[in-house]
């Protein structure tokens, strides 16, 4: 689920990526090919049923599958409702309007859950732009090979989410892969003693859970913004550094000075990308632990429909806060990439 | 992107000895990073019992396949993995026939016409890509009750459909903006209607756009966990991941780890297989806004 959005967005961005950086030769283009229409087009009634007819299937699904359930999602978390039946709005059934609302809000697990997904959202993203961007610096030297690494270290970015977690379960558990090595090698045990650890440490367990869990998404995503970054790189023109070259700046000096205030917007872009989707994340953090402390607010929105007979108004009610975020972390995503452009347009 | 890498080639082909060292040791650390708990997941599965528990880290001694059979009838679920693969695949494939076919039709009447509410609607699909889908969940389970679809493949795809649909038709259609309008012109003068146009001359050209919306929405339908394990409980249906979830519940309590394994490595086989069969349009679709034809 999760690497199909972001490469929904990405297209997007890398779309005003472009355009920014080679504005009038884009728009030209487009202005050439986008209504191609003319003197060859048919004006009228049967043009609009054409395309209409174009529209229809996608709007029906749409409609009937996303915009619909969004609607009922409002109606439902002011219901009491089993996941049978008809469910019964809260006033008529001796409830007030907001009493959903009003429990979830007062359950110290949505808070905890809320806390979770602040953690996992900064760690994993500062954890995979930062590793990301080390890695397209990498390959961009064009290293023996690069083309082999740039696809294997994307490969774990297709597998599922269950089968990560449950590999990384059976190196984060008590008896895992991680306790058994520290205990195996001296030195690394004494060091890891020093820290605090003891044989069958409970990795998985708040607050610690939270960071392991950040750090299989890290391991799993890192090469989505890897790659994103690194086609960003080689739009950098090479007159920059051939004359930081001869200003004779320095390898590091030029990262600094030239590589990292060039894809400064991909950086951004990709950085908004993973926190609107570190946001959604389910399927990791549900399938390497059922432990309430740490559960983010897509697997807290799942777990309380068993609160209850008649939990899924709970349910829903989460659904409508997530909703919610999820469109201001959007609203915030267009809204610092449309600053970008006028900031491009006046400069 | 080629063009770009050999002119920075030459611009820095005399680079700095120490920063190609880095960029190796990044390289090498990075890849075992990666691969290892990959090798643990392999090694792992051929594994005996008693092994994997005292030597868990290095190659197996000797080779369990024991582990693949066991595992191939995934114990306490009452179906095999055969089974769970296939349903996993005809969910991946209706969603994928589903998604390309009307976002493509949708894409086409938003790039190649001019019409009052266009832009407006493109604004509509650009929004609905921000929209979390699993949010939906208690709403969607009223419909697909209501609508008499659960535990039938259904239930999975078209809401897979639905919340790939947005993301598909603004990536399409910006495909679709690029043809040259000569192409359209020429096949109006040989007589060709609006159907013909979009079936015989758009189709056929966007097969990379629609590769691309289709491995994505592919990787969508296979991995999805909370609609899947909400809609269809009935085992003899339910998806991979679904089920390998349940097993996992189960296996904790009296876990025979290499089958577990095994199954892990089973269930990730045929995604591996895809990818490096599609590389090219997966890694097209990671990065569509570097790539300059």
């Amino acid at each position: 689920m999760t690497s199909f959005c972001q490469a929904a967005i990405t297209r997007g961005t890398g779309q005003a990526h472009e355009r920014r950086f080679h504005g009038n030769e884009i728009v030209n283009q487009e202005r050439k090919t986008m209504f191609p229409g003319g003197v060859f087009q048919r004006p009228g009634l049967k043009r609009g049923l054409t395309i209409l007819l174009f529209l229809a299937p996608a709007l029906a699904v749409m409609g009937v599958f996303l915009v619909y359930p969004i609607f009922d999602c409002f109606t439902l978390s002011i219901s009491r409702w089993g996941g049978y039946g008809v469910p019964r709005r809260l006033w008529a059934d001796g409830g007030r309007w907001f009493d959903n609302f009003r429990a979830v809000w007062n359950d110290p697990y949505l808070w905890t859950a809320l806390k979770n997904n602040l953690i996992f959202t900064t760690v994993s993203t500062v954890g995979t732009v930062g590793l990301g961007f080390v890695l397209a610096l990498a390959l961009e030297s064009r290293i023996r090979g690069w083309k082999f690494f740039r696809l294997a270290w994307y490969l774990p970015v297709t597998f599922a989410f269950v089968v990560v977690a449950m590999l990384w379960w059976r190196i984060y558990d008590t008896s895992g892969l991680l306790n058994k090595t520290i205990a195996a090698v001296p030195w690394l045990e004494s060091f890891a003693e020093g820290l605090g650890w003891r044989a069958h440490f409970h990795w998985l367990r708040a607050p610690l859970g939270m960071y392991c869990i950040a750090v299989v998404a890290i391991w799993q995503y890192s090469g989505f913004p890897m790659m994103v970054i690194l086609s960003a790189m080689d739009d950098i023109p090479p007159e920059l550094y051939e004359a930081a070259r001869i200003d004779g700046a320095g390898a590091w000096k030029r990262v600094w000075h030239i590589t990292i205030p060039s894809i400064k917007e991909t950086l951004i872009a990709i950085a908004l990308i993973q926190v609107i989707f570190s946001f959604r994340v389910f399927d990791l953090v549900y399938a390497i632990t059922n432990d309430w402390d740490l559960q983010v607010i897509a697997s807290y929105m799942y777990m309380v429909q068993n609160r209850g007979e008649e939990a899924y108004g709970l349910s829903a009610a989460v659904g409508v806060i997530m909703l919610a975020v999820g469109f201001a972390l959007a609203l915030g995503y267009v809204f610092v990439v449309r600053a970008q452009q006028r900031k491009e347009a006046f400069a | 992107m080629s063009g770009g890498s050999v002119m920075n080639k030459a611009a820095r082909g005399a680079g700095l000895r120490s920063a190609r060292l880095a960029a190796a040791l990044a390289v090498i650390t990075w890849t075992s990073v990666l691969f290892y708990p990959l090798v643990f997941m392999l090694s792992g599965s051929l594994k005996s019992g008693p092994e994997l528990t005292s030597r868990p880290w290095g190659l197996p001694r000797g080779i369990v396949l024991q582990n693949y059979a066991e595992g191939f009838l995934t114990p306490g679920l009452d179906t095999n993995m055969a089974r769970l693969m296939l349903n996993s695949a005809i969910v991946t494939a209706g969603t994928v026939v589903l998604v390309g076919l009307f976002s493509a039709m949708a894409a086409y009447a938003l790039a190649r016409y001019e019409w009052t509410l266009r832009s407006f609607m493109l604004s509509c699909f650009a929004l609905a890509v921000a929209i979390p889908g699993q949010a939906l969940i208690v709403p969607l389970y009223r419909l697909i009750l209501n609508l008499g679809l659960k535990d039938s493949y259904w239930a999975l795809i078209l809401p897979y459909t639905a919340a790939s649909l947005p993301f598909s038709v603004v990536m399409l259609r910006a495909y679709f903006v690029g043809f040259p309008r000569e192409l359209e012109e020429a096949a109006r003068i040989d007589g060709c209607g609006e159907f013909g146009m979009f079936f015989r001359i758009f189709l056929p050209l966007s097969r990379g756009g629609l590769a691309v919306i289709c491995t994505v929405a592919a990787i969508g339908a296979w991995n999805e966990l909370m609609l899947a394990m909400t809609f269809i409980t009935d085992p003899a249906r339910r998806t991979l991941s679904a089920a390998l979830v349940q097993y996992s519940g189960n296996s904790q309590t009296s876990p025979n780890e290499p089958v577990l394994f095994a199954i892990l490595c089973m269930a990730t086989a045929p995604i591996v297989l895809l990818f490096v069969f599609f590389q090219r349009h997966v890694l097209k679709g990671a990065t569509v806004g570097g790539v300059k034809g």
